[in-house]
């Protein structure tokens, strides 16, 4: 059975008749359940079969069996390393088909990363906020910087903007800090002698 | 540096900590959920998409319309304002606030949006207004049908629904207003009492209970789309102005006295001397407490045993 469509504010399960509303009517969708207005937008892999084919059992022992369930029948070799697969192991991408393990070491599909411009604006800015804690501030940043400039951004399009803000207010801070420690060591005391 | 397949969806929808955005690839939708310093990607193929799912939410003008007088009552706490930061503070801080409602307004309906494939039911985020929607919409469509094709019917074996509307579950009244009621009374009692004995340290308990007093209201109001007890919310609505005004010459008391005692060597003698509200506003304040609590009351009362 496919899954059901639900309404986002009622969880109602949507009727059939509701999917793929046209616009050109009256009135519109409506939820059943809370007659919330809805759009309901359905496309063909609605009625794809979820489990995939189902592993045979051998009928004879003649036949190839799978390379990790032997007592079910081959019925692809991997592309990658020619093991014999059965139908549960056989995973089909693109016209080739792949065993679990080299499915798991070809494929290089990224789920996360780290942006190391952002770590190097913050590590240049918000210690700002406290003044002298950007003393070990400024330099983190530069460091960050420096290592980290060509390391991978995100995967969606991103300027290196924020690595050279972060530049340029570490070393703005670390001139400030200079200009500081010059000053309180070469201005003689103000004073009464 | 290399082209980028992806392609702008949606604007980012910012949160606390992050954001989240959507993006097009030429095979794929790729949400984006950023933690600032971390970012976390969901891959959906249009092959595998089954639908996506709108559902416009309930309207919140009644919060937002409060929200903007609340804003408009705060900016004309500038007008008791003496000094150029004083003034300024109130005018900025409440102009915000009310083009914060402005954008929240003009941006119109909010919506849901979920996308569904065969193992998963996802939210959405950043698809939070319907008018995003219908751009979102009128750009993957096409492409999830160009993946796909057109379904041209529903499949024979359609998914459970049941028929008819859900049965009405009656919503359960909290205690709230109740409790804002019974806070206008003990108000207002404090109010006499210091009118009565203007020595005596009720005043400044006051400024703690009108703070309390707001924060109810302003909550009672939020939760009032829930209640159906209509006539009650529109007492604690009036009294939300009544607040206001009550407000409005708190906090120019306060200012006068803020600066009187800036002025004075001894300033202790002048706190003991305070009066919060003059006598005129004072009675007024008392006598609007008395009868909403009271109408308040009775009519919570009426609504539970109905």
């Amino acid at each position: 059975m496919t899954q059901a469509i639900c309404c986002g504010e009622c969880s109602w399960p949507v009727p059939a008749e509701l999917w793929n509303w046209d616009g050109n009517r009256e009135e519109g969708a409506h939820c059943p359940g809370c007659r919330a207005p809805l759009d309901v937008s359905v496309f063909p892999a609605i009625s794809r079969a979820r489990a995939g084919p189902l592993p045979q059992a051998l009928e004879a022992e003649s036949e190839a069996s799978c390379f990790y369930h032997t007592e079910s029948r081959a019925v692809a070799p991997c592309d990658q390393c020619g093991r014999f697969l059965c139908g549960l192991c056989d995973i089909e991408m693109d016209g080739k088909h792949f065993c679990p393990a080299c499915f798991n070491r070809s494929a290089h599909v990224e789920t996360r990363r780290t942006l190391y411009d952002s770590i190097a604006l913050a590590l240049a800015t918000f210690p700002l906020a406290l003044f002298w804690p950007a003393i070990f501030g400024a330099p983190a940043a530069l460091y960050v910087v420096i290592r980290r400039w060509n390391a991978p951004l995100s995967i969606v399009p991103r300027t290196r903007v924020r690595f050279y803000l972060a530049a340029l207010f570490a070393l703005a801070e670390l001139a400030g800090a200079g200009f500081l420690i010059w000053a309180f060591v070469r201005v003689p005391r103000l004073g009464p002698s | 540096m290399a082209k980028s397949i992806y392609r702008r969806l949606t604007r980012r929808r910012r949160a606390l900590f992050g954001y989240s955005q959507l993006w097009a690839a030429p095979d794929h939708l790729l949400l984006v959920q950023s933690s600032r310093f971390v970012e976390n990607y969901q891959r959906f193929a249009f092959a595998d998409v089954q639908a996506i799912v709108v559902t416009e939410r309930r309207d919140r003008l009644v919060a937002q319309i409060s929200i903007a007088l609340a804003a408009i009552l705060w900016s004309a706490a500038a007008l008791a304002m003496q000094g150029w930061f004083g003034r300024g503070f109130f005018l900025i801080t409440g102009a915000l606030a009310v083009a914060a409602v402005a954008v929240d307004i003009l941006r119109g309906p909010r919506c849901r949006c979920h996308l569904y494939t065969a193992v998963s039911r996802e939210l959405l985020a950043p698809v939070d207004r319907v008018r995003t929607a219908k751009r979102f919409l009128a750009e993957i469509r096409p492409a999830v049908e160009a993946a796909q094709g057109r379904l041209e019917q529903a499949p024979v074996e359609t998914p459970f629904t049941p028929a008819g509307a859900p049965p009405e579950i009656p919503a359960a009244h909290g205690y709230l207003p109740e409790l804002v009621f019974v806070l206008f009374l003990i108000d207002a009692a404090l109010l006499l009492a210091s009118l009565r004995f203007p020595r005596s340290p009720v005043a400044g308990a006051l400024p703690t209970t009108f703070f309390a007093e707001i924060v109810l209201v302003i909550v009672a109001l939020l939760r009032a789309g829930r209640e159906s007890r209509r006539v009650i919310y529109a007492v604690i609505a009036a009294a939300l102005v009544c607040i206001g005004w009550d407000g409005f010459h708190l906090g120019r008391s306060l200012i006068a006295l803020s600066l009187e005692s800036a002025r004075r060597p001894h300033p202790e003698a002048l706190m003991t001397a305070w009066e919060p509200l003059a006598h005129g506003e004072a009675i007024f304040a008392v006598a609007w407490r008395i009868a909403a609590g009271t109408v308040g009351l009775v009519m919570a009362y009426l609504s539970r045993i109905a």
